[in-house]
């Protein structure tokens, strides 16, 4: 069950393989252009056809992969730590489409013009409030059938919000986009929205990394941890905050794209010892090749008919999914 | 012989006038139910407005209408039977796929409902603006307006006839392209413009995706533009960075020909004849 | 609450702990009563008392981890002086005390190496790895506790004995001078009973000290230096075994009687019959 390798040694295969990956998303798409040509042409300054798609939109799009796909993963890895449970996932738990409801709110009803800073941030809201009403409900001592009822009830809950939201917003085409916020999409992305995540993402992410000790420690339980000088409510604290501004500022911008929490931490979990301090990094770097791959994939079909993000995402970690209740089942209630 | 000819001509021809005068004052309808928010602008331009007895609701909603402030007072209907039979209205309008359940009701009542077709090419508008008129007893006027955009359309045409053929995009919510077979190739067609969504064999309104669009190096863009609509993620990829770059030139256009196009057909005429002319 | 009595020690190798008029009521029932507690270096006391006596919490906020009612708990280390406990940071807390909990499982399977060394967290500085003395001191925890030989095996295929021996070196990894231990032998067989209590006495032999909560009569009687016992929140006896494991005692506190004889080796208890 553990895989003897370095900590060091998995970093750089996953940069390694985010690298390939990375190489491998800029030269898909749907027209066919020289890539290194236009890479040159971006740094000579010139206005060709390769510098504009490669500069304006698949950059942007790699870039925005990389950081809502490390998010999701690292956000993932630490709920899970948090919550000392293998299902715990924000998509599963409905702290994405809590955050959606926020995006939802500000960007229809015309507030997010006002400032860049109002739909991340009410995304943000959006997001910690679910993870609050998770953690009352399902708590740390509650079992697992109560925290998978938890998130079933969070997202039930914030996905008809979101509807209604839709169904009164002003546009005539709200109601159809509904399958963005729920299934997520990165298509048609640029540098706004990158400028609009990285920064809150990269806050979000320093807030949970150095909460890794913590993790660690509350691998012992809840009383061992304090009796080891950490301020569990402190602790703890930083640690949702952190989650919820992260995973927040990305769903503003990418819509509530699910799994990758669930798949990315459980298939690292081996490599890592177990261990939840340095599973969260590992995930961030997991989360960020997958959600990559999974867009190079989207991009293989017909792009006159856009396959969701989220899809993909979803048929990879349903099945996953269910595969996971049935191997700890025998630690429900 | 014809002496008893004059009178008899003169009496034919005089009760004749008589006759047709008489139709006219008749059967120009005095109370007209519409459930169709097109047909509503129309008559808004077409007829004296205390003829109006019915308008759908849309028509006195900010959100879908330009005329809602205008026409607040007139009674609305949501295309139900029993709001218009209640109103003993001499002409009922409806749209070519409205309210099929209500208008049947409507017939079987005894109240017959005339139906509008969508217009589908350019001819059709003027042929229904004509239509409409003479059913409402304004056939002048309605052929006047239609003079005007046949006008308004020729000026589009003739601006653009002597120049060489541009290539062009017409890009809509959704990455949508606009192809074959609608008005607004037509139009295109009409201004001297080589549709490229038309050359790639599409027809009606196809996605397509950015990048290729960006390759197919149009000259032109052309982008509906509005001001009532809230946010949407649909009119976001009108205002993707990469379309400020490219190198074409950008025409903006007010919307409306997906919506009541035979209200708007003149102005995106003009408006369309003036931006090329930039 | 009462002014405290501040207890002073002129060696300067001692550390004290001590729990003044401590009183905690819950849901309406009072748990702990006035207790007064004293420990203090080169001691392992035993607290016993029947279920529901009040052990666990009276160990719970002498750790510091529940806040009592009414009451102070007072550190005193070599290089300061009492101090009350509320007012230490937790990490400087963790650096002399340390709390084994009755049952926590780990969460997850990590190396046996791995959970033994994060009992150095209070020692951790912010962005550093291991230092020496962290990886000299989960050497000697796994050393003292005959863990060697298991260090990479993982927790969750251990026994039960293996385990709590396991999450001892992880308490003593962190090198703390006292050590407030609910229950460490409950499951476990008469070998590693042995083996956790003889840790336990060594742990104060050597300057420590140990407060632990206990079921087993004889096993305390025999490894304690000092027995207090606790009924209903209340401490009715302090003293060494001998004196406190009396006929009267056992009867009014436990109801039972039981056969006590002091041999070479220690106090000998033998439950006998129950009391109506």
């Amino acid at each position: 069950m553990h895989t003897k390798i370095s900590f060091s040694v998995l970093t750089i295969i996953l940069l390694g393989a985010i690298v390939a990956a990375g190489a491998l998303s800029l030269n898909s798409g749907a027209a066919d252009i020289p890539v290194l040509q236009g890479f040159a042409d971006i740094w000579q300054g010139e206005q060709s056809l390769a510098a504009t798609i490669l500069g304006q939109i698949r950059m942007p799009r790699l870039v925005l992969a990389i950081i809502v796909g490390a998010t999701l993963g690292m956000a993932g890895a630490a709920m899970q730590g948090l919550l000392r449970n293998p299902l715990a996932d924000p998509g599963v738990l409905g702290v994405t489409s809590g955050a959606a409801f926020g995006a939802v709110c500000v960007l229809y009803f015309g507030a997010a013009a006002a400032a860049w800073y109002w739909l991340p941030s009410a995304a943000i809201i959006g997001a910690l409030l679910s993870l609050v009403m998770v953690y009352l409900l399902a708590g740390l001592h509650s079992s697992m059938l109560a925290l998978i009822l938890a998130g079933v009830a969070m997202s039930a809950i914030t996905g008809a919000l979101i509807a209604v939201a839709l169904n009164f917003a002003p546009s005539l085409y709200a109601m159809q986009e509904i399958i963005f916020w729920l299934m997520g999409s990165l298509v048609n992305r640029h540098w706004d929205h990158v400028h609009i995540a990285l920064p809150l993402a990269v806050i979000g992410w320093l807030l949970i990394l150095s909460r890794s000790r913590f993790l660690d420690a509350l691998s012992l339980g809840e009383e061992s941890t304090r009796s080891l000088g950490f301020n569990n409510h402190r602790e703890r604290g930083i640690l949702l905050f952190g989650i919820a501004i992260s995973v927040g500022a990305c769903v503003a911008v990418s819509g509530s794209i699910g799994f990758i929490g669930l798949i990315v931490p459980h298939l690292l979990r081996p490599f890592v010892g177990y261990r939840p301090g340095r599973l969260m990094f590992a995930s961030a770097l997991g989360g960020a090749l997958l959600l990559i791959l999974a867009d190079i994939l989207v991009r293989q079909f017909d792009s006159a008919r856009e396959l969701k993000l989220g899809v993909v995402t979803s048929l990879l970690g349903g099945p996953f999914f269910l595969l996971l209740i049935l191997k700890t089942r025998s630690r429900w209630a | 012989m014809l002496q008893v000819k004059k009178p008899v001509t003169w009496l034919m021809g005089f009760l004749f006038s008589i006759g047709t005068c008489g139709v006219h004052a008749q059967t120009a309808p005095q109370r007209i139910a519409s459930m169709n928010i097109c047909i509503d602008q129309l008559l808004w331009d077409l007829v004296a407005h205390e003829r109006m007895v019915s308008i759908s609701y849309l028509t006195a909603s900010p959100m879908w209408s330009p005329i809602a402030e205008q026409v607040r007072g007139i009674p609305t209907n949501y295309g139900l039977a029993e709001e218009i039979v209640p109103l003993s209205p001499d002409l009922i309008l409806a749209g070519e796929f409205d309210a099929a359940s209500a208008v049947e009701l409507l017939n079987r009542l005894g109240n017959t409902v005339t139906r509008l077709p969508l217009p589908r090419k350019l001819s059709d508008i003027n042929e229904q603006i004509i239509q409409l008129g003479d059913l409402v007893g304004e056939g002048k006027k309605a052929r006047e307006m239609a003079q005007q955009i046949s006008a308004q359309v020729a000026e589009l045409q003739a601006a653009n006839a002597h120049h060489e053929p541009m290539t062009a995009f017409w890009y809509s919510s959704n990455g949508v392209v606009i192809g074959d077979g609608t008005l607004e190739h037509e139009l295109m067609q009409l201004a001297g413009l080589r549709n490229l969504a038309a050359e790639r064999g599409m027809y009606g309104f196809n996605q397509l995706d950015l990048e290729l669009l960006l390759s197919a190096k149009p000259q032109i863009l052309i982008i509906e533009t509005s001001n009532a609509e809230g946010f949407s993620l649909a009119r976001e990829y009108l205002a993707h960075p990469a379309l400020e770059n490219a190198g074409f030139k950008l025409v903006r256009l007010p919307t409306g020909l997906s919506g009541c196009a035979t209200s708007v057909l003149g102005d995106v005429a003009i408006a369309l004849k003036q931006e090329l002319a930039k | 609450m009462m002014t405290s009595t501040i207890t002073l020690t002129a060696n300067a190798q001692s550390i004290s702990l001590s729990a003044k008029q401590v009183s905690l009521a819950r849901d309406g029932n009072q748990i702990l009563h006035n207790a007064d507690l004293h420990i203090q270096a080169g001691e392992l006391v035993g607290l016993i008392g029947p279920n529901g006596a009040g052990k666990s919490s009276l160990l719970r906020v002498m750790a510091g981890l529940l806040d009592a009612d009414s009451g102070q708990v007072q550190l005193s280390t070599a290089d300061q002086p009492p101090q009350l406990l509320a007012n230490i940071s937790g990490r400087e807390r963790a650096q002399v005390l340390a709390y084994l909990p009755q049952q926590e499982t780990p969460a997850w399977p990590l190396q046996v190496e791995h959970l033994v060394g994060l009992g150095r967290a209070p020692w951790h500085k912010p962005m550093s790895g291991k230092s020496a003395r962290d990886k000299q001191a989960i050497e000697h925890a796994l050393a003292i506790t005959e863990l060697q030989p298991l260090r990479q095996r993982i927790v969750t295929t251990l026994s039960g004995g293996e385990l709590q021996r396991t999450l001892l070196a992880r308490v003593f990894a962190g090198e703390p001078k006292i050590i407030l231990a609910d229950e460490p032998i409950a499951a476990l067989d008469p070998y590693h009973q042995l083996h956790v209590m003889e840790l336990l006495a060594e742990h104060a032999h050597q300057g420590g000290a140990v407060l632990t909560a206990l079921h087993d009569l004889s096993l305390a009687a025999r490894f304690c230096s000092r027995l207090i016992l606790l009924q209903n929140g209340k401490i009715v006896a302090d003293g060494q075994p001998i004196e406190v494991l009396t006929t009267e005692n056992l009867e009014k506190v436990y109801g039972i009687s039981a056969y006590v004889d002091c041999r070479e080796e220690g106090v000998v208890i033998i439950p006998r019959k129950r009391v109506i």
